[in-house]
């Protein structure tokens, strides 16, 4: 464990020099944070004062990144290796809605510790539905979730404040953000000089420093739901499950959502199991490790669509080609289907045509590609109906 | 502003609870508060014409605007600290809670808004501890008796000094009676007026002597004098309980006493006179130290003696402020008419040219005696002013008034706190629903009256079955997993409900004891059980202890609530 901690440490500082600021600076305050140690804390901090003030280039701090990168090297942990405990565990879970003819499910998910799952789905699919029962916030009509949390449960209400569900509106904040912050952090136990410390850590962590003195009205909805991560991540949650946050985010911002979410749930120190939804489908794919397509509240392996096209080559194409031109150019290539929504051409091929011939053969008629992906495992795939 | 942030960060980072309800700034402002409060009740008596202004102590707050100032200054500082305290909220957050963190939370906001709303009690410390400064209850309690003493020249109401009044020699006090008749015609040759209203006083009714006995005639009337026979009446009582009262004044308990001795005293005179001018503060043995100075000075009719008193009396109503045109001589030459110190004039109670000045005092019992034409003593309220200086050293501790505020405290700090653990829309549908609750008591209250008879026991009734309807169903609702807002609302009701309950059971069974006793012993209206005694002490206790303890349940139980499932 103490490997990955130094692991983490190296790639910060190589991150850092190679000129990848960001990366290296969220790496170091990562590393910092699974110190828990007041003192790195502190050093931490000046390092941060630093490099938050320094406007021209960043590599001038390079010096100051690996003193403060030995520092916290020097600090010594011992941790139990968590990752891939299960902490979820939800058995045929299904919800019928009175009203309406709308059920969910049966679903079954097995959480583990530094697990992300993306949930995808059109609107009204039962996304939502699934976040807030394995929230337990709802209540499954059948079935069962059960949590293993690392302590002891004295009730129900200490199930909830140990899993973290942030909905798609979350709520405003009153006051100032770092009070907020620090209200969440002193009920967890993380009292006086340490509190204080820990909450500008999670701020810098969450490239929050130069809005720590904002109100909650002068946010953009990107620093909203960093702010949220921030609160989320102070309160050492063992689960997280997100309802559609890299909504109404432009697209670094989601970037960055989405970086922050897979470093912190596979933290070497305090690995987090997660859920969330999104429409962002490849965005959602790139980082999670399983992915819950939903239609109709049934999951894709109820939905015999995996078997369909299981063997398929399915490619998405964005081109200004006419659909003639496309089918003239494969039609070596045992084309078996292209449909058009519009927008993209998808083309089901035979299974022995791959991806790479599939390019060849566009960069040999010269066809124009304004986007080109092989959906062939992705989720994409079962939106196209 | 420096100094109130470090304070907010220390307590936000060790004390969230303190830090979120704002209890120490709570606390810090409703000192200012009440010490600004305690100035206002310093300064509201600065002499003694305050104190003569106002009949208790605490009409100096409620007939003031002080007590307007602490209803603005109370709603005031409660609105500015909603505005914070609803601010953060960790229970709707799911923050992690230690077991009994809402209770606490509820004591606190109890105390927050107890502090808020008793300026009162600092108002009333500093008007009691003013009046200390100003005045020492051993002087004043000599200079009431001085007043006492001597005041028995002041002859204002001539009903004080009829001869029913006399106190002292043996055999007075007496009963007495009189009539303008007397029984089998034997009436004396005189020309009374029968409808003359002078014979409309109590005791005046035909025929209400006992010719049997010795009685005295003076100016066309008849009058009896006797004590009560007390044994006789207790026996006659014991044996028939329904006698009334009335009937101990029949001739057969009365033991008439021969007092024609006395018969000059029938015109009002010094010598009748037994009245306790102040009466604050003073006991039965001053009262009889007031009578034996009166009949000794008197008695003696010794000029100096009279005059020295006069003289006391007047430099008294110097010191208190008593307006009057009296001088020493004057009113010894009006007073003093030996033998039998009779009235011949009426010192006026204002100054007589007055426009609209008139004494009510005058008495049907003898003839009227004139006012005279310029002096006037005008004593004011100056009881007023005794009585609130010996209520400042002597007042009881006003607990219907601790009651109160404890009360309104404990209703406010519920409300926000069902606000602060539910939610707005649950807040609104409660009250809606609350108002349906009374509605229906009001509705069974007026129509139920084919089953209760009785108005008191239908109610009583009533609040019984609707109080233990509401907490029956908060607890089935809970059991059988009703929607959460319905079990919120039935809470929010509910948590009302136990000590309502609990009061109106000990008032039923306070009214069952009465009514099981008065069946045995009918005339015994004013019959107190033993346990009705003890709920007048202790009930306000029992039915706080029991909001309280629901209170704690309450907040155990919304916590389970919140985190069960929908």
């Amino acid at each position: 464990m103490i490997n990955k901690q130094e692991e983490l440490i190296d790639n910060a500082v190589l991150y850092f020099k190679r000129g990848d600021f960001s990366l290296g600076y969220r790496m170091l305050l990562d590393a910092a944070l699974n110190t828990d140690n007041e003192l790195i804390f502190t050093k931490t901090l000046h390092f941060v004062a630093q490099y938050e003030k320094h406007t021209g280039d960043k590599i001038s701090l390079l010096d100051t990144f690996k003193k403060c990168a030995k520092e916290i090297k020097s600090c010594k942990l011992e941790i139990q290796n968590e990752l891939g405990t299960t902490i979820l565990k939800a058995t045929n879970i299904s919800k019928n809605y009175n009203t309406g003819r709308f059920i969910l499910g049966p679903v079954n998910v097995t959480l583990n510790k530094g697990d992300i799952f993306g949930l995808v789905g059109e609107n009204g699919n039962g996304k939502t539905t699934l976040l807030t029962v394995l929230a337990s916030i709802l209540a499954p009509t059948n079935g069962k979730v059960t949590y293993s949390f690392s302590t002891e449960n004295i009730d129900d209400y200490d199930v909830l404040s140990k899993l973290v569900y942030i909905p798609q509106r979350t709520a405003v904040w009153y006051g100032k953000v770092l009070d907020n912050l620090k209200f969440a952090l002193v009920h967890h136990n993380i009292k006086g000089n340490k509190n204080d410390l820990l909450v500008l850590m999670m701020v810098a962590r969450f490239g929050l420093w130069k809005h720590k003195d904002l109100k909650w009205s002068e946010l953009s909805s990107g620093y909203k739901m960093r702010f949220e991560l921030a609160r989320t991540m102070l309160r050492k949650p063992e689960i997280i499950l997100l309802d559609e946050p890299l909504a109404n985010l432009d697209i670094l911002a989601q970037q960055i959502i989405l970086e922050d979410l897979q470093m912190l749930s596979k933290s070497a120190v305090n690995p987090i199991a997660m859920v969330f939804s999104s429409q962002q489908l490849y965005e959602v794919e790139k980082i999670s490790d399983h992915v819950i397509y939903l239609r109709n509240g049934k999951p894709s392996n109820q939905l015999n669509l995996e078997g369909k096209e299981m063997e398929s080559l399915i490619i998405e194409l964005d081109t200004e080609n006419t659909r003639d031109e496309i089918e003239g150019v494969f039609s070596n290539q045992e084309l078996q289907k292209l449909a058009f929504n519009g927008g993209v051409y998808i083309l089901y091929f035979a299974t022995e045509i791959t991806f790479n011939d599939v390019l060849m053969a566009i960069a040999k008629h010269n066809i124009s590609v304004q986007y080109i992906r092989d959906i062939s495992k992705s989720t994409r795939r079962f939106f196209v109906y | 502003m420096n100094f109130i942030n470090k304070i907010n960060k220390y307590l936000l980072e060790n004390y969230p609870l303190i830090w979120n309800t704002r209890l120490v700034w709570m606390i810090g402002v409703n000192i200012l508060v009440h010490i600004l409060f305690f100035a206002i009740g310093f300064l509201s008596a600065n002499q003694i014409q305050d104190l003569k202004e106002h009949h208790n102590l605490e009409n100096f707050f409620f007939d003031s605007s002080a007590v307007y100032y602490n209803v603005l200054f109370s709603i005031f500082i409660i609105l500015i600290w909603i505005i914070f305290y609803i601010r953060n909220n960790a229970f709707k957050n799911l923050y992690y809670l230690p077991k009994f963190f809402l209770f606490k939370q509820f004591c606190i906001i109890f105390l927050i808004f107890f502090i808020s709303i008793t300026q009162y009690f600092s108002f009333q410390k500093g008007l009691v501890t003013k009046i200390k400064l100003n005045y020492n209850w051993e002087e004043v309690d000599v200079d009431i008796k001085s007043f006492n003493k001597n005041a028995l020249f002041l002859a204002q109401n001539q009903s004080d000094y009829e001869i029913k009044n006399k106190q002292y020699p043996s055999p007075f006090p007496l009963e007495v009676s009189y009539s303008d008749k007397l029984k089998n015609n034997i009436q004396e040759n005189n020309n009374i007026d029968d409808n003359a209203d002078y014979f409309l006083e109590e005791n005046v009714s035909d025929f209400n002597i006992d010719i049997t006995k010795p009685y005295i005639v003076k100016n066309k009337l008849f009058y009896q004098f006797y004590s009560i026979n007390e044994a006789l009446w207790l026996k006659d009582k014991a044996e028939n309980p329904d006698r009334n009262w009335y009937s101990k004044n029949d001739f057969k308990y009365r033991i008439v006493k021969d007092v024609s001795q006395f018969k000059d005293l029938i015109h009002p005179s010094l010598l009748n006179y037994s009245k306790q001018l102040f009466i604050s503060g003073q006991d039965s043995l001053a009262y009889k130290a007031q009578l034996k100075n009166h009949q000794e000075l008197l008695e003696s009719g010794d000029e100096a003696e009279i005059k020295k008193a006069l003289t006391t009396f007047l430099g008294l109503t110097d010191k208190y402020k008593i307006n009057h045109n009296l001088d020493v001589e004057t009113w010894f030459k009006l007073v003093y008419n030996q033998p039998s110190y009779l009235l011949i004039t009426l010192i006026n109670q204002s100054p007589p040219n007055i426009s609209g000045n008139f004494n009510d005092s005058k008495s049907r019992f003898y003839d009227d005696i004139s006012f005279s034409e310029r002096l006037y003593v005008s004593l004011g309220n100056t009881d007023n002013a005794f009585k609130n200086i010996h209520d400042a050293y002597f007042g009881k501790l006003q607990v219907g008034f601790i009651y109160f505020f404890i009360g309104f405290a404990y209703f406010l700090a519920l409300f926000f706190f069902i606000f602060k653990t539910t939610s707005i829309k649950n807040v609104l549908l409660s009250i809606v629903a609350g108002i349906v609750v009374l509605v229906i008591i009001v509705w069974l209250m007026s129509s139920t009256s084919i089953f209760f008879k009785n108005s008191e026991s239908r109610s009583y009734a009533i609040m019984l079955i609707i109080s233990f309807l509401i907490i029956a169903f908060s607890i089935i609702s809970y059991i059988l997993k009703w929607k959460k807002i319905s079990i919120y609302i039935m809470w929010s009701i509910g948590v009302f409900a136990p000590p309502i309950f609990i009061l109106f059971s000990c008032l039923s069974y306070i009214r069952q004891l009465r009514l099981a006793h008065l069946d045995l012993y009918p005339k015994e209206y004013s019959y107190q059980s033993n346990f009705e005694i003890w709920f007048k002490s202790f009930g306000f206790f029992v039915v706080f202890i029991t909001a309280s303890i629901t209170v704690f349940l309450y907040s155990i139980y919304i916590r389970k609530l919140k985190g069960r499932p929908e």
